[in-house]
């Protein structure tokens, strides 16, 4: 039984069946081969369920205001606003891709928003500055993937949905873990380039650095007044997660109606965007729901337990067996997709192993942040790469994405080692759940 | 250049589930936070209204990712194949979307022909008539089936005709440089 699911997906999807069709379908095959009655009489009540899934609801919000920031003319000015304090660090603007990219992050909840909206500010400065060119790409590449670790992040509310546990709990997980990762490929540059000095181009001198750091400040407020107003909202207990989205949407409509750039155009475009996204994740979610509910009905998932759990080897083996097989898989699937093909299967075993969903959830999205810079299939590589308008080799990207996964894999072994730099934060936030 | 007019229906249709999400979702939910913050009850049952946003949605929007080849699909061996194996694939993953779509409709009607027939409401007071939401939704769904039918069909009729671009157009690999460049446009424009 595990054996032909396995095939079938694998097979299916090398075809390059439509992800959501190769769950689909192979729910239909499983459910006509091993179910005592067919399964197919609830797939419409299932299609409807998770059609009008409150908790769901939150991700084309999220969508849309990443949709709309990428085109309200925040990014540039965050981007100059932080370009100061960077200054006399070795490295320089290498950093201020990372710190941008992560204040970003706070408001978006996709990757490669991030990445193309830092990228196309940040790129006509690296031949000026004389940065290596591909350490200074690979850090707007790695720090794109910021975008779904920190909060709000839309794979977490996905995840969320489909192993029941809570988005406030998952957002408060990737908070320290989120920016502790920043502060790593920020010390990654750091050391790199004190070995290369060269690598970070050369010093400027500039006397009024703190009257151009001061100057910045308000410009970091849009993009921090956001945060505040989705993440502040669930942890001071006046709104749900679906809810903080419904306000940082409307908060968004207002700060791009304020720039200026608010049109019709503009919102067909974000409409577009959105839409198309959202309807692609949720044909893949309702399939997955169908997959899900034929496993569980007919032993499936209990089987692959067992047959895990059957292999006897340690909890910490089967982790790191689990993690080396995402980070094999993310080179070559899309990542969201990824993740809501293989989380019915994957996190029970997880939890059958005794580590904690919330924190999986946290090295899920970690493992899901390294596939998108591992070539052949890392969207965020390509993204840079169009972004980079003169052209270049693209092997540039792999090179300087390379010291950036380094830093994601000691991420995830210092949460392996200290579990509570992921799960403290739940347990302040939500003494009943967390963690 | 204008759009033949099945696309033209699936991009509107995309406009209002664009619209649905914004005036329809975040608007209503916005109205009852504020409510309860200050008045301490809700006004609209914005949880309940909307569920039924995402699920219309969901339902006018998906014929749009037809349209745009919106469809993750693992095609990287695939890419790398001669013309007449790719083709096949690329009918093959067509077929089996249109076979997905065609199903979801089926059942769909299923669920809401038992609503009609049940006259089921809903829970919350305002006692809506499912069939309201549910039929919006099958009504996309179903536009959605013809879209998902429909191009495999015409990219067969275009290689017939030995329109091999048109046929790439219709049902090839999701154009990932068009998509990029999509993307980094957006981002550009705001400078």
């Amino acid at each position: 039984m595990i054996l032909t699911a396995f095939l079938l997906l694998l097979g299916m999807l090398l075809l390059s069946l439509p992800v959501a069709a190769v769950l689909a379908l192979t729910g239909y095959i499983l459910s006509e081969q091993f179910a005592f009655f067919p399964m197919t009489g609830a797939a419409g009540e299932l299609a409807w369920n998770s059609s009008e899934d409150f908790i769901l609801v939150a991700a084309p919000m999220f969508i849309m205001m990443g949709e709309l920031m990428h085109r309200s003319g925040v990014s540039g000015r965050l981007f100059s606003a932080l370009t100061p304090w960077f200054a006399r660090l070795p490295g320089r603007l290498m950093h201020t891709n990372i710190a941008a990219s992560a204040v970003f992050a706070a408001t978006s909840g996709s990757s490669i928003a991030t990445a193309a909206t830092i990228g196309t500010v940040a790129i006509p400065n690296m031949d000026k500055g004389g940065y290596n060119r591909p350490l200074f790409l690979g850090s707007i590449a790695a720090g794109g993937t910021l975008g779904i670790l920190i909060p709000p992040s839309i794979n977490m509310i996905i995840y969320a949905v489909l192993t029941n546990t809570s988005v406030a709990d998952l957002y408060a997980a990737g908070f320290i873990p989120g920016f502790l990762l920043a502060t790593l490929f920020s010390g990654i540059v750091l050391v790199l380039v004190l070995w290369r000095p060269h690598w970070g181009g050369p010093k400027i001198v500039d006397a009024s650095l703190w009257s151009a750091r001061l100057r910045g400040l308000p410009h970091l407020l849009p993009p921090l007044g956001l945060f505040t107003i989705v993440v502040g909202s669930i942890y001071a207990g006046f709104a749900t997660p679906t809810e903080a989205a419904a306000l940082g949407l409307i908060a968004t409509v207002g700060l791009v109606a304020l720039n200026g750039k608010l049109s019709v155009q503009v919102l067909l475009a974000a409409f577009e965007g959105t839409v198309r996204t959202t309807c692609m994740i949720m044909l893949i979610v309702i399939a997955a729901f169908f997959l899900n509910f034929v496993m569980v009905s007919i032993g499936l998932v209990s089987a692959i337990t067992d047959a895990v759990l059957g292999l006897g080897w340690s909890p910490l083996w089967m982790l790191l067996a689990i993690i080396c097989f995402y980070l094999l898989l993310g080179c070559f699937m899309e990542t969201l997709s990824m993740m809501i093909a293989t989380t019915p299967i994957i996190v029970p075993v997880v939890v059958e192993l005794g580590y904690s969903p919330v924190w999986w959830g946290v090295v899920f999205v970690i493992l899901i942040e390294a596939a998108l810079i591992t070539p052949p299939v890392g969207m965020n590589l390509y993204v840079v790469q169009a972004v980079r308008k003169g052209g270049g080799a693209f092997t540039d990207l792999f090179k300087g994405a390379a010291p950036f996964l380094v830093a994601m894999l000691i991420m995830i072994g210092v949460l392996i080692a200290f579990p509570q730099l992921a799960l403290w934060l739940p347990t302040i936030v939500n003494p009943k759940t967390g963690g | 250049m204008t759009e033949p007019l099945p696309q033209r229906v699936s991009r509107w249709l995309a406009w209002v589930a664009g619209a649905v999400i914004l005036f329809g979702c975040a608007v209503p939910i916005t109205i009852d936070v504020a409510m309860r913050y200050f008045f301490n009850r809700s006004a609209v049952e914005s949880f309940e209204i909307s569920g039924y946003g995402l699920a219309a949605c969901i339902g006018l929007g998906l014929a749009f990712t037809v349209t745009t080849k919106a469809h993750i699909r693992v095609d990287f061996l695939v890419a790398k194949l001669p013309f007449p194996v790719r083709a096949a694939c690329d009918l093959l993953a067509a077929c089996a979307l249109a076979l997905v779509a065609a199903a979801l409709a089926w059942f769909a009607w299923g669920t809401v022909s038992q609503s009609w027939s049940m006259g089921a409401r809903s829970m919350s007071h305002l006692q809506i008539p499912i069939v309201i939401p549910q039929g919006l939704w099958w009504i996309g769904l179903f536009w959605f089936a013809c879209m998902a039918i429909l191009a495999p069909v015409q990219a067969v009729i275009r290689l017939v005709q030995g329109d091999r671009a048109g046929f790439e157009a219709a049902i090839g690999s999701a154009d990932l440089d068009a998509e990029i460049n999509e993307a980094v446009h957006a981002s550009g424009e705001q400078q």
